[in-house]
């Protein structure tokens, strides 16, 4: 073997090498126990070795789950946790920490306690903390994430004929002509909305197609004014809703070994 | 002890090499290097899991879903546009269009508020039996930019039960923001600009305020662009009163929102803050705009389908 072909070798061998010390480094770096208050730990998770916002987080799609503190009293399991999110946003933000829109959210949890049991819990958008519900004298070994929700923008359109009584359906909602006045230089059309209720619900807000009507909002429905004399015979409303569409996984979160 | 072992202890660093130290010291002299090279490289790269930033894409952009991204990006995203990267979610079938979901995020470490999220483009779905579709609309959320959604019309050639296997990014909008600012006279309130005021805004494109209204607590501008924009614009405009020694007394600005290029648009603006906006404080009024002209990018960018979680 001449001597470029070892010194190729010995080029991979200390490759191979400073891989492994780096990788054994970080693993050393991964935090334990930082909470020092009694009945709490902290929340030891798979991380990548550099994290995007701090040690312990958690990735979600396009969202970091941040742990703040598993405590156990009482066979109740609280898991505190903030979010920060990896995507654009529109806000203008001046803070360091320059954290995106939060586009993905934790909906379903599972905790295993340290005799096998499994428990069951929902979080909802507005939610930062996850309560289960143990056994009697039961430990918790460790929680994952099963569910999670994602943003889904979906687009919809509804075509009404400009008389007290057309309705139709978007996905923010159904609309409805409520009333239709016709003045002497513009023509007012009360339009009510009824929008599902509940955490998980589309999000979205109906605008008319035609951007000569003059939207004023309020409670329960908008109001659409058409300056002038020539008011169209037919609305069209559209809508972007703002769908949280269920994805189904496992995303450790916590684990007993670690924690 | 042998000899060997003895002149092994007795030797000097500065002996000059044996024929078994000239056999060795490639192999070791490589292995410093490569030690040294590649711990310098995994700790500045983050142990090993990430890489350097990447560069601005050029136009047109080439990359495939089966290369992946550096993790510049958590796993699975594919740069889309400069410092943004993609990944779909979820396949909707609609009644009248099937709706393929993307999530974004920026590359680590750059500024998620700045605009550089594309607004629309044209996009092929590709069937796994072979069969291309081209897309109807981009679905832009309003409120947020790191979502949006592409539809395709259901047709003959594209069913709500048909299998996919691809989505391809052919055409992306960019938008190049130019800013500009529009000074008029202040009469008091409420404020209505006597004519159609207009500006160049560069590149041929000219925007033109046709209609100004500003009063308490609310006020609306109408826009259109005209010149070399045939895919439109994102057009925002706020308003700041000023006194007569240019002092700002107050300000009207427009919801964070995002919306759909066009050519023509109504923004409502409100208030910033309370403020006085009689004839005695306001002397002008400055009106500062913010104009994405759209851009078409060629881009063959892939993302593979067959694993995103289809529903209705």
């Amino acid at each position: 073997m001449n001597g470029p072909a070892r010194f190729g070798i010995g080029l991979v061998v200390g490759v191979l090498l400073a891989w492994g010390i780096v990788r054994a480094f970080d693993a050393d770096l991964t935090p334990s126990d930082t909470e020092s208050a009694p009945e709490t730990s902290a929340v030891a998770t798979a991380t990548s070795a550099l994290p995007w916002f701090e040690a312990g987080e958690v990735l979600m799609e396009a969202t970091v789950l941040l742990p703040r503190g598993l405590s156990v009293e009482d066979d109740l399991a609280v898991l505190e946790y903030d979010l920060a999110g990896l995507s654009p946003t529109l806000e203008n933000r001046e803070d360091a920490e320059a954290r995106g829109d939060v586009v993905v959210l934790p909906a379903t949890w599972v905790l295993t306690t340290s005799d096998g049991a499994s428990v069951d819990a929902t979080t909802g958008p507005d939610d930062r903390r996850v309560r289960f519900e143990l056994p009697v004298g039961a430990g918790v070994a460790r929680i994952e994430l099963v569910e999670w929700r994602v943003a889904t923008p979906l687009g919809s359109r509804v075509e009404l004929p400009i008389t007290s009584g057309a309705s139709g359906i978007l996905r923010s909602g159904r609309v409805q002509i409520a009333t239709v006045l016709e003045q002497a230089n513009s023509t007012i059309v009360q339009v009510d909305l009824d929008q599902p209720s509940g955490d998980w619900e589309p999000r979205g807000i109906p605008v008319p197609l035609d951007q000569h009507w003059r939207v004023a909002g309020q409670e329960g429905g908008f109001q659409l004014i058409w300056e002038g004399q020539n008011a169209p015979e037919e609305l069209v409303l559209e809508d972007t809703a703002v769908e949280w569409r269920p994805v189904q996984g496992s995303i450790p979160v916590y684990t007993a070994e670690t924690g | 002890m042998s000899g060997t072992d003895f002149e092994e202890l007795f030797k000097s660093p500065l002996d000059p090499p044996r024929e078994d130290d000239r056999v060795w010291f490639p192999l070791a002299f490589g292995a410093v290097a490569g030690f040294a090279a590649a711990a310098a490289l995994l700790l500045l790269g983050g142990g090993g899991s990430e890489v350097a930033a990447t560069t601005s894409a050029p136009t047109p952009v080439t990359t495939s879903a089966a290369v992946a991204t550096p993790l510049e990006y958590p796993a699975g995203y594919v740069e889309i546009a400069p410092d943004l990267a993609a990944r779909p979610v979820a396949v909707v079938v609609g009644d009248e269009a099937v709706t393929v979901s993307f999530v974004t995020v920026v590359s680590r470490g750059s500024n998620p508020a700045v605009p550089n999220w594309p607004l629309g483009g044209s996009w092929l779905l590709e069937a796994a039996d072979g069969g291309v579709v081209s897309s109807d609309r981009v679905v832009l959320s309003r409120f947020s930019p790191g979502v949006f959604s592409v539809a395709f019309a259901l047709s003959d050639s594209l069913g709500p039960a048909t299998a996919l296997s691809r989505i391809t990014m052919a055409e992306r909008w960019d938008h190049a923001d130019k800013t500009g600012a529009i000074t008029l006279p202040y009469a008091g309130e409420p404020f209505v600009a006597a004519e159609p005021v207009d500006s160049e805004v560069g590149d041929g494109v000219k925007l033109t305020l046709p209609d100004v209204e500003l009063g308490r607590y609310q006020g609306r501008v109408e826009w259109s662009v005209t010149g070399p924009a045939p895919h439109g614009a994102r057009v925002t405009v706020g308003a700041t009163l000023l006194d007569a020694a240019g002092e700002a007394i107050g300000s009207y600005g427009a919801l964070p929102e995002l919306v759909a290029p066009r050519t023509t648009g109504i923004i409502d603006l409100t208030w910033q803050e309370r403020f006085s906006t009689n004839q005695q404080g306001a002397a002008t009024v400055r009106l500062d705009y913010t104009v994405g002209i759209v851009t078409v990018a060629d881009t063959q960018i892939s993302f593979d389908l067959v694993d995103v979680p289809t529903s209705r």
